[in-house]
């Protein structure tokens, strides 16, 4: 038995990196055919982010918001539910945030104190509006895909509204909030660089998911229910309580994910437009097969691709957009049950042969 | 303000805003009927509508655009197809997978093709959809308003629909359709192979997800805008699931959804900030959908429990 999981396992990694390798095959190609430089378009794309203590700094910047959302899509993507409403309460959660760091500059709290009671409001409010599909999906059987997607578009223009009306900047160009108050900045860890102290809140998160994840009651009912619910419903788990837990706290994960970004990286408020970021926790989720533990693995490739594909952005002609083409390769040939398994299966036939062989004998 | 005129014009609106909500509800029937629920309606239109426009551009010929748009949205709907029946990917983590390759894939060939990110305004001088004035209805005061002199395509929605009704209720493919949807299990041991029924329930989708994506860009617009079918996917699906599945009635939820959508349109004009109106026909798909769904539950328990007191009422003999 222990050969036959070794090899399962094996081929588990042998599917992901198969799957990257034709994802990026396919990305060079559409590269190659639209540039008239394809080897100064690869070297941008998969070197680049490495080049400088800057890019690698944009990079890490990157990383850490992906590796809240990436945990949070873990819960949701184990109890095998597709909520994406993480996408709506990133930018919510970014916005609330900015709006109380402005408009209470200069407040007499010492700022660590303020910092933190911000990100808990953040993540508060992402919960709180993460229920709502979560309630609809398991009291009334509305699917989760079009209720949190509906979410997404209103909260995008709830965000902007709020936004215009309450602290933009009138002497910008684009929509966008006045410039955020110093003493609410997470600290750089690397000076002139995106690495800032919000790293240490992302893998602080994967921990407790992790520990959730496999040392609760709820992080088993929650896998339970996501992989087999006929199996949950006999055994007396509660469906519906774990569910919406599970969705809840992949609202508030991405919540977090979202102020912590916003404290971390940006001067002012300037999502006016989806972030994209429920889809990229759910690709980090899918590249770490739902386990919390190996999210940081998914989020740095992702934030590896991110990065590269926008170096590649302002240094040549091609548009960014390809990556979302890319991902969504990965996302579906790493899912795909049947990807190369006519190969597992016979290896594992055979390796089952052998041992009942060695049993006989 | 509110006069005749007004209202007349105000409805004509509405149909305007609905005719891709008629499509979409039609396409996701069909895979609902198999058992399916078509989360990607969105991406095959949003193929439809570029390939439309390009094609229709460089040939200058408006049947070669729309053939080009439905064999798009048909390769949309295999590549779904194929990932989620043959590869055994979760067909819902396929069909978000697709919608985010497609907004990004819609915005890279329309930026190779087109040199803009934005839209293909000034570049692409795509051929349209024609209006048409329904005869005699188009004489008489009032009604030629809100009916006639819409856009080619509308009526062929409506159409779409009695076609709809007709082959899933009237014809053998439906009727398999429909029992691979009942049951796939039941169907297959009769001989019906469910998988080839989800693929051709996912390219008759297709068809009409296409014609929903070129009435955005060939018709109520003249050009392809990045991510331009924002939600419609979703809120034409909507009004099927909310219609339960029905063909006809999904025709009047659907008005329901382009109401909204249509008022939400003209609230633009006022000097409420066009932010807190955009999220109009968005929250209003979500109220109507924990309503009809709240009745559906309460009508359902109603039933349980009235059978359950018709079997404890039986005289025992």
């Amino acid at each position: 038995m222990k050969k036959i999981k070794q090899a399962n396992a094996l081929f588990e990694f042998i599917r992901i990196i198969a799957a990257l390798l034709i994802a990026y095959a396919i990305t060079l190609l559409l590269i190659v055919l639209i540039t008239d430089d394809p080897i100064d378009a690869v070297y941008h794309f998969a070197i680049g982010p490495f080049t400088t203590k800057r890019r690698f700094g944009q990079l890490i910047g990157k990383f850490i918001p992906y590796l809240l959302t990436g945990t949070g899509m873990c819960f949701v993507y184990a109890s095998n539910r597709f909520n994406l409403i993480g996408e709506g309460v990133y930018s919510l959660s970014g916005c609330i945030v900015a709006i109380l760091a402005i408009k209470n500059a200069g407040i007499a709290l010492p700022p660590a104190l303020w910092i933190a009671i911000l990100l808990i409001i953040g993540t508060l409010v992402g919960a709180a509006v993460g229920l709502i599909p979560a309630l609809m999906r398991e009291k009334l059987a509305i699917h989760e895909i079009v209720s949190s997607i509906m979410l997404n578009f209103a909260l995008l223009y709830l965000t902007n509204y709020l936004i215009k009306t309450r602290v933009a900047d009138t002497e910008i160009t684009y929509l966008g909030s006045t410039m955020l108050p110093k003493e609410v900045k997470l600290t750089a860890l690397v000076n002139g660089t995106n690495i800032h102290s919000g790293l240490f809140i992302g893998l602080l998160a994967v921990v407790v998911a992790t520990v959730i994840f496999y040392r609760t009651s709820l992080g088993y009912h929650i896998r339970i229910c996501g992989s087999n619910q006929e199996f949950a419903k006999v055994s007396g788990i509660n469906i519906a309580r774990s569910l919406i837990i599970a969705q809840v706290l992949g609202a508030a994960f991405s919540a977090l994910g979202g102020a912590v970004d916003i404290l971390g990286v940006y001067d002012r408020y300037m999502w006016t437009a989806l972030t994209q970021m429920g889809f990229d926790g759910l690709l980090v989720a899918v590249l770490s097969k739902k386990k919390p533990q190996y999210v940081p693995l998914g989020a740095f490739l992702l934030a590896y691709m991110r990065t590269g594909a926008t170096i590649l952005n302002y240094k040549t002609d091609i548009p960014l957009e390809f990556v979302q083409v890319m991902q969504a390769v990965v996302i579906l040939l790493i899912a795909a049950e049947q990807f190369l398994g006519k190969y597992k299966n016979a290896l594992i036939f055979r390796l089952a042969k052998q041992e009942k062989g060695e049993k006989n004998v | 303000m509110f006069n005749l005129d007004f209202i007349c014009s105000f409805l004509a609106s509405v149909i305007r805003v609905t005719t891709p909500l008629f499509f979409v509800s039609m396409a996701t029937l069909v895979t609902r009927k198999a058992g399916l629920l078509n989360m990607a309606t969105e991406s095959m239109m949003l193929a439809a509508a570029l390939t439309g426009v390009l094609v229709s551009g460089w040939t200058q010929s408006l049947l070669f655009g729309v053939l080009a748009g439905i064999v798009a949205s048909a390769a949309v709907a295999l590549i779904i197809c194929y990932c989620a029946f043959k590869l055994k990917t979760d067909l819902y983590l396929t069909c978000i997978a697709v919608n985010t390759a497609l907004s990004g894939g819609t915005t890279f060939a329309m930026y190779v093709f087109a040199h803009d990110k934005l839209y293909t305004l000034q570049v692409v001088h795509s051929k349209a959809f024609g209006n048409w004035n329904i005869p005699f209805i188009k004489d008489i005061p009032y009604l030629s308003t809100i009916l006639s002199g819409h856009n080619i395509l509308t009526y062929v929605s409506i159409l779409g629909v009695v076609i709809m009704w007709f082959l899933i209720y009237k014809t053998r493919l439906g009727l398999r359709i429909r029992g691979v949807g009942e049951n796939p299990r039941a169907a297959e041991s009769s001989g019906v192979d469910p998988v080839k029924i989800y693929f051709i329930s996912f390219l008759i989708c297709s068809v009409y997800a296409a014609f929903g994506g070129m009435y955005m860009s060939m018709g109520y617009l003249s050009y392809f805008m990045r991510d331009m079918m924002s939600g419609r996917g979703f809120i034409g699906m909507s009004a099927m699931n909310v219609a339960n599945a029905k063909p006809f009635l999904s025709m009047l939820t659907s008005l329901m959804f382009g109401f909204s959508q249509a008022l939400a349109n003209l609230m633009q004009l006022s000097n409420i900030p066009s932010e807190a109106v955009s999220m109009l026909p968005y929250i209003s798909t979500v109220i109507i959908l924990v309503v009809s769904s709240s009745i559906r539950m309460v009508l359902s328990l109603r039933k349980e429990r009235a059978e359950s007191k018709d079997y404890y009422d039986q005289p025992a003999d």
